[in-house]
């Protein structure tokens, strides 16, 4: 009885070191197998139970299963213990540098053109303006006579032409849309219409492509007074300044009144600098109210409808707004370039 | 245009400084694009009036220095001054502008100085070391009575702007001091200064016979002889500064003064060596053919529609536009006829640059000069003259056809037009002292206003011209602007249509760069990659590689690609989307397409992917990105096919329900060698037209009902293609198959030769049952037959 009792009190202190000792999940379940298990130790012990009288055997029996309960849950104990220090090493082990960059592909751009053009078309677009489109090589009819440029016009002079034949030329303006979107769209018309024009020119600030936006508005109560407010609210959301903006009487065939409009400087802030030449102003687009003739050859009784229309450089408002130096980095599509857009 | 500040100031009376009448003009449509001070020195301050007139006493040859003269000039003062100087004109009894100590030029500040151990106190000067002119031959040279010691600012009026006006071309009547004088004196009430033209009597009776034979294109002709002058007289001063400071050199006082005429009043003149001229002159056509040398040296041939001045004997003009040269005025000239004519606009229009021509007087005759003015123009022209070169005038010639010469008709103006096109309300008798001021002939009542221009408005014919002037008179910064009231229609569009936009972004999103090429290409270079020739081909090209308008967005974006690469861009990948212009003639048309090129390779370089290089499934993956969106739901095939400049074993054409919108390939090797490229390129490029259409998705309920997943791999002959293979499992798995994946292919020594394997994994799910083993084992053994029979496939163990 002694002996057993003692027996037992030596097999818990032991166990209880070796458990708490153990360092290895698989070594505790080896230990759980050496004490609990089938031919284990608490087995080992109850299987001496029979030499024991009836009162012994109640005893023992009490005393093996509640060292078999302690056993039990040291060794759940030291599983958690080491099942949580397991899991810090493996975390630690799982560190990574979160600098090294990610998985790239690179990001290609929309070109500063196109990014340009939609910026206005979606300024355009939330005033109403519906969007059309026209040939490039175009007929001589809709580039100049029915712009109210005849033959020999001096204004042709401005324009200098490509020619595909005696009366076919590339379009030198987006204005032939407007004549175009006449003659298949009846009044009220508010339309812009973006696209590539071309001129016989080629130098620093001269490219023999280019891109422009028309505008065309045609309804019975349209003014002048119109064009200046659609055009003031675009230009200074599109460059979101309350940018000066002046309308200087000018000339051109297809519109009278004819106007071209001056911002204050972007780069100055109307103070004078090289970009402005001094004067604080940039010319940026002209505009006008559609010529009489105009409407009359887009079908339109120009005593019923008054209209204004308006032509612009995307290329300029591009330069304008990223302070890109050298127009003819718009067509040499060098990576360095397109990558800054 | 440029014209100097103090000539215009002496036509009119004004005390606005040179800044407001600036902005004035300019926002009354003649845009000041400069205000130049005429010196190159600063002429305010004090030390400019150290530069003075000056004579030069004597020029004797420096002692120690072959091509320097020591010169003693004159200033007015008691004491000559001794100045060393290099120019070949330093003759004594020349007056020159002369730099004392203490000035100081553009570039230099003259000091005491020691040349060539001879003391020299002050400078000589050119008119470019003045800064007067880019360049100069010699010393400036002045007039022989210049006051001596006068400061040169003085003198010469040097305290002077050039205005530089951009006229537009409607604006020809601004193309002169007078021009420019008038629309000042509308925009600000300030009155002209009279100028009466003095009329300058006949002292003898030359004269030659005028003939009109061409009325509507010369319905008036004044001429004049002008007898015994010093064509070697000098041009004064005042008159050679006003010429330069509009642009224009002295060369001799007879073209000198029609210059000055011109630049004054808007006539354009010409002066014939009288003597030269044979018996009379007859405006007429040409003839067919007909030659005629100008003054400038070339001959130009000329047809019947041009309008020639002619003796009569031959062409001695081309009128309107340039002198001829039989009859030009030399140093021989003793006797000249001056010519001072109306020639219509519509007549002179074109024909300049018919020669490749533009000079002072055809740029005024195409814009309309004023058929009034030419008697005043010869009468200013002959006393300018006898001052200047003397001489006898005879009398003066005119012809003249009335009814040829230009009308000014009425317009009817309706008042309301103002607040209709301008938004503003103006009232009549505003209207009225607007339109007044500006010379029109103005009567009647608000609705109808009978307005008259001028005989030198030429751009005045309607009502809306008429609109024009009334509010660029009014101000435009007075009208009040309007924002679209919120009733405005917007602009809607359906949600099927997919904005060209969301194409470019899925291409971007897979590293793609957008570039922009011109549409003029090299047709060379165009046959070489696409193999296309023929086309649209400009008449005028800038260059022979910008001679046709492109038939595909290939040879432009290949050669973006060749510039990157020689900019040491080894992994490029780029897109175009722009229309290409197909046929020609009446067949022409313009397609809309999106194209692109890759190489380098698949990923940027980086520590966790292994660089490889691009291959077709890479551009192919990128493609059908693409596809997905503008192609969703329709039949898509790539079907192999040989295109020009591509691969033979690596292109295809893209076929969207069954129509071809493209191809996509590798470059071809040669084509890539040809170009100098180092890598091999892919490309695509298909028609953007049928790709912005993306269908209303449409609801499916979903399977409550688990998923089988089966996998098989066959091996099949080399040449049997995968979509043929999936195809034909398509065809026998029925309507629960939900996914079909081939997620493996094989070809190589573990197989027979010319076979490959195929492995694919088939996912069934039905929307009403649970699928049973026996279902699936039964619809796998029809597929598997179905391969055997139909592609020659065996079942891989």
């Amino acid at each position: 009885m002694q002996s057993g009792n003692q027996s037992l009190d030596a097999l818990a202190v032991n166990a209880k070191a070796q458990i708490l000792a153990t360092e290895s999940l698989h070594d505790l379940q080896s230990l759980r197998v050496h004490y609990l298990g089938k031919k284990g130790e608490i087995t080992a012990q109850l299987k001496t139970i029979g030499s024991l009288s009836h009162e012994e055997k109640k005893s023992f029996g009490q005393q093996v299963n509640q060292l078999k309960g302690q056993i039990s849950g040291w060794l759940d104990q030291r599983f958690a213990e080491l099942e949580q220090s397991e899991m810090i090493a493996k975390i630690a082990g799982e560190k990574i540098d979160v600098t090294l960059s990610g998985r790239q592909q690179e990001r290609g751009r929309i070109h500063p053109i196109s990014r340009t053009l939609e910026r206005m078309e979606s300024i355009f677009s939330r005033l109403g303006f519906d969007i059309a489109s026209g040939p490039e090589v175009e007929d001589d009819y809709y580039n100049f006579e029915a712009l109210n440029i005849p033959a020999d016009h001096p204004a042709r002079a401005m324009h200098d032409t490509f020619y595909v034949d005696k009366h076919t030329v590339l379009r030198t303006h987006t204005s032939p849309v407007q004549i175009r979107y006449m003659h298949e769209n009846p009044p009220p018309v508010r339309v812009i219409a973006p696209g590539k024009v071309y001129r016989c020119d080629s130098d620093v600030t001269h490219t023999p492509m280019f891109h422009q936006i028309e505008g065309l508005a045609i309804d019975k109560d349209i003014t002048f007074a119109d064009l200046k407010g659609i055009l003031i609210h675009f230009v200074q959301e599109f460059f979101e300044e309350d940018l000066a903006v002046r309308f200087r009487p000018s000339y051109f065939p297809f519109t009278e009144p004819s106007a071209e409009v001056d911002i204050g400087c972007v780069f100055c802030s109307g103070s004078g600098c090289r970009v402005c030449k001094q004067t604080g102003w940039i010319e940026v687009l002209g505009c006008g109210m559609v010529h009489p003739e105009v409407l009359r050859h887009g079908n339109i009784d120009s005593s019923e409808y008054v209209g204004y229309a308006f032509g612009m450089g995307v290329e300029r408002f591009s330069m304008l707004r990223y302070g890109v130096n050298d127009l003819r980095l718009y067509f040499e599509n060098d990576l360095d370039f397109l990558r800054q857009f | 245009m440029l014209l100097s500040e103090s000539w215009l100031r002496s036509w009119i009376d004004t005390d606005l400084q040179i800044d407001e009448i600036a902005e004035k003009l300019t926002l009354a449509g003649l845009e000041v694009e400069g205000v130049t001070p005429v010196a190159g020195f600063d002429s305010k301050k004090s030390n400019s009036r150290k530069i003075v007139v000056g004579r030069i006493e004597s020029a004797e040859k420096h002692p120690d220095a072959d091509k320097l003269r020591v010169c003693r000039v004159n200033v007015g003062r008691k004491n000559l001054l001794d100045i060393v100087c290099g120019a070949s004109n330093a003759e004594p009894g020349t007056v020159i502008p002369v730099a004392m100590v203490g000035a100081k030029l553009p570039k230099l500040e003259i000091k005491e100085t020691t040349i060539r151990g001879t003391q020299s106190n002050g400078m000589l000067c050119s008119s470019a070391e003045l800064g007067l002119s880019e360049s100069a031959d010699g010393l400036m040279e002045l007039d022989a009575d210049a006051p001596l010691g006068t400061p040169l600012v003085e003198y010469l009026g040097l305290e002077d702007n050039v205005i530089e006006i951009d006229l537009t071309p409607n604006r020809g009547d601004c193309l002169c001091i007078q021009g420019v004088a008038r629309e000042i004196s509308a925009l600000t009430g300030c009155t002209m200064s009279l100028t009466d033209v003095k009329k300058v009597p006949a002292k003898n009776k030359v004269s030659l016979p005028l003939d009109l034979k061409a009325p509507e294109g010369c319905a008036r002709f004044v001429g004049r002889a002008i007898t015994n002058i010093d064509i070697h007289a000098r041009t004064p001063d005042w008159m050679q500064q006003r010429l330069l400071r509009s642009g224009l050199r002295s060369i001799n006082p007879v073209v000198d003064i029609t210059n000055y005429v011109m630049l004054e009043t808007g006539q354009p003149m010409h002066g014939y060596d009288l003597d030269k001229i044979q018996q009379g002159i007859v405006v007429r056509r040409a003839k067919d053919k007909e030659k005629l040398k100008l003054l400038d040296g070339s001959v130009v041939k000329l047809n019947r529609h041009n309008l020639v001045i002619a003796d009569h004997k031959q062409a001695i003009g081309l009128a309107g536009i340039m002198g001829g040269d039989s009859t030009a005025i030399s140093d021989d000239t003793v006797n000249v006829f001056f010519e001072a004519a109306f020639f219509a606009p519509a007549d002179i229009i074109g024909k300049a640059r018919q020669f490749g021509m533009h000079t002072d007087a055809s740029h005024r005759f195409e814009r309309g000069v004023d058929s009034t003015g030419q008697m005043a123009a010869i009468e200013r022209a002959t006393a300018l003259l006898l001052d200047i070169a003397g001489g006898e005038p005879g009398k003066i010639c005119h012809a003249v056809d009335r009814k040829s010469l230009p009308k000014q008709k009425a317009i009817i103006f309706n008042n309301a037009e103002l607040p209709r096109v301008l938004g503003i309300n103006i009232p009549a008798s505003s209207t009225k002292s607007i339109l007044k001021k500006l010379g029109m002939d103005v009567s009647g009542v608000a609705a109808a206003l009978k307005v008259t221009p001028p005989a030198w408005r030429f751009d005045i014919t309607g009502q809306h011209d008429l609109v024009e002037e009334v509010g660029r008179c009014y101000g435009y910064e007075k009208i009040q602007p309007r924002l679209p009231s919120s009733s405005a229609r917007t602009g809607g569009y359906p949600e099927i249509d997919l904005p060209y936009q969301s194409l470019k972004q899925a291409l971007t999103s897979r590293g793609y760069y957008e570039v922009i090429n011109y549409s003029f290409i090299d047709p060379g270079h165009q046959e070489l990659v696409v193999g296309l020739s023929g086309g649209t081909r400009l008449a005028n090209p800038l260059a022979d590689n910008m001679a046709v308008m492109r038939q595909s967005l290939l040879p432009g974006l290949l050669n973006s690609l060749v510039r990157n690469q020689n900019r040491q861009e080894a992994r490029i990948r780029m897109f175009e989307s722009g229309v290409v212009f197909l046929g020609a003639g009446k067949k022409r048309r313009e397609v809309s397409r999106i194209g692109a090129v890759l190489s380098g390779t698949a990923y940027p370089k980086q520590w966790s992917v292994d660089p490889e290089n691009v291959d077709f499934y890479d551009m192919k993956g990128d493609l059908e990105a693409l596809l997905s969106l503008g192609a969703a739901g329709r039949s898509i095939k790539f079907r192999a096919a040989e295109q020009p400049g591509l691969h033979p074993g690596q292109s295809a054409q893209i076929l969207v329900d069954c129509a071809v919108i493209g191809s996509i390939g590798k470059l071809h090797p040669a084509v890539q060698q040809k170009l100098g490229i180092d890598a091999e390129v892919f490309v695509f490029e298909i028609d953007m037209i049928n790709l912005l259409k993306s269908p209303l998705p449409v609801f499916q309920s979903l399977s409550r009902f688990p998923s089988v997943e089966r996998d098989l791999a066959v091996v099949v002959d080399r040449d049997v293609s995968a979509d043929l293979v999936l195809e034909t499992v398509r065809e026998q798995a029925g309507s629960d198959l939900k996914r079909l994946e081939l997620f493996d292919m094989y070809q190589g020594e573990r197989i027979e030769n010319n076979k490959k394997s195929f492995a694919f994994s088939l996912t069934f799910q039905s929307e009403s049952s649970s699928l049973r083993a026996g279902d699936i084992d039964d619809i796998t053994a029809r597929i598997i037959t179905a391969l055997e029979q139909k592609v020659g496939a065996q079942l891989r163990a």
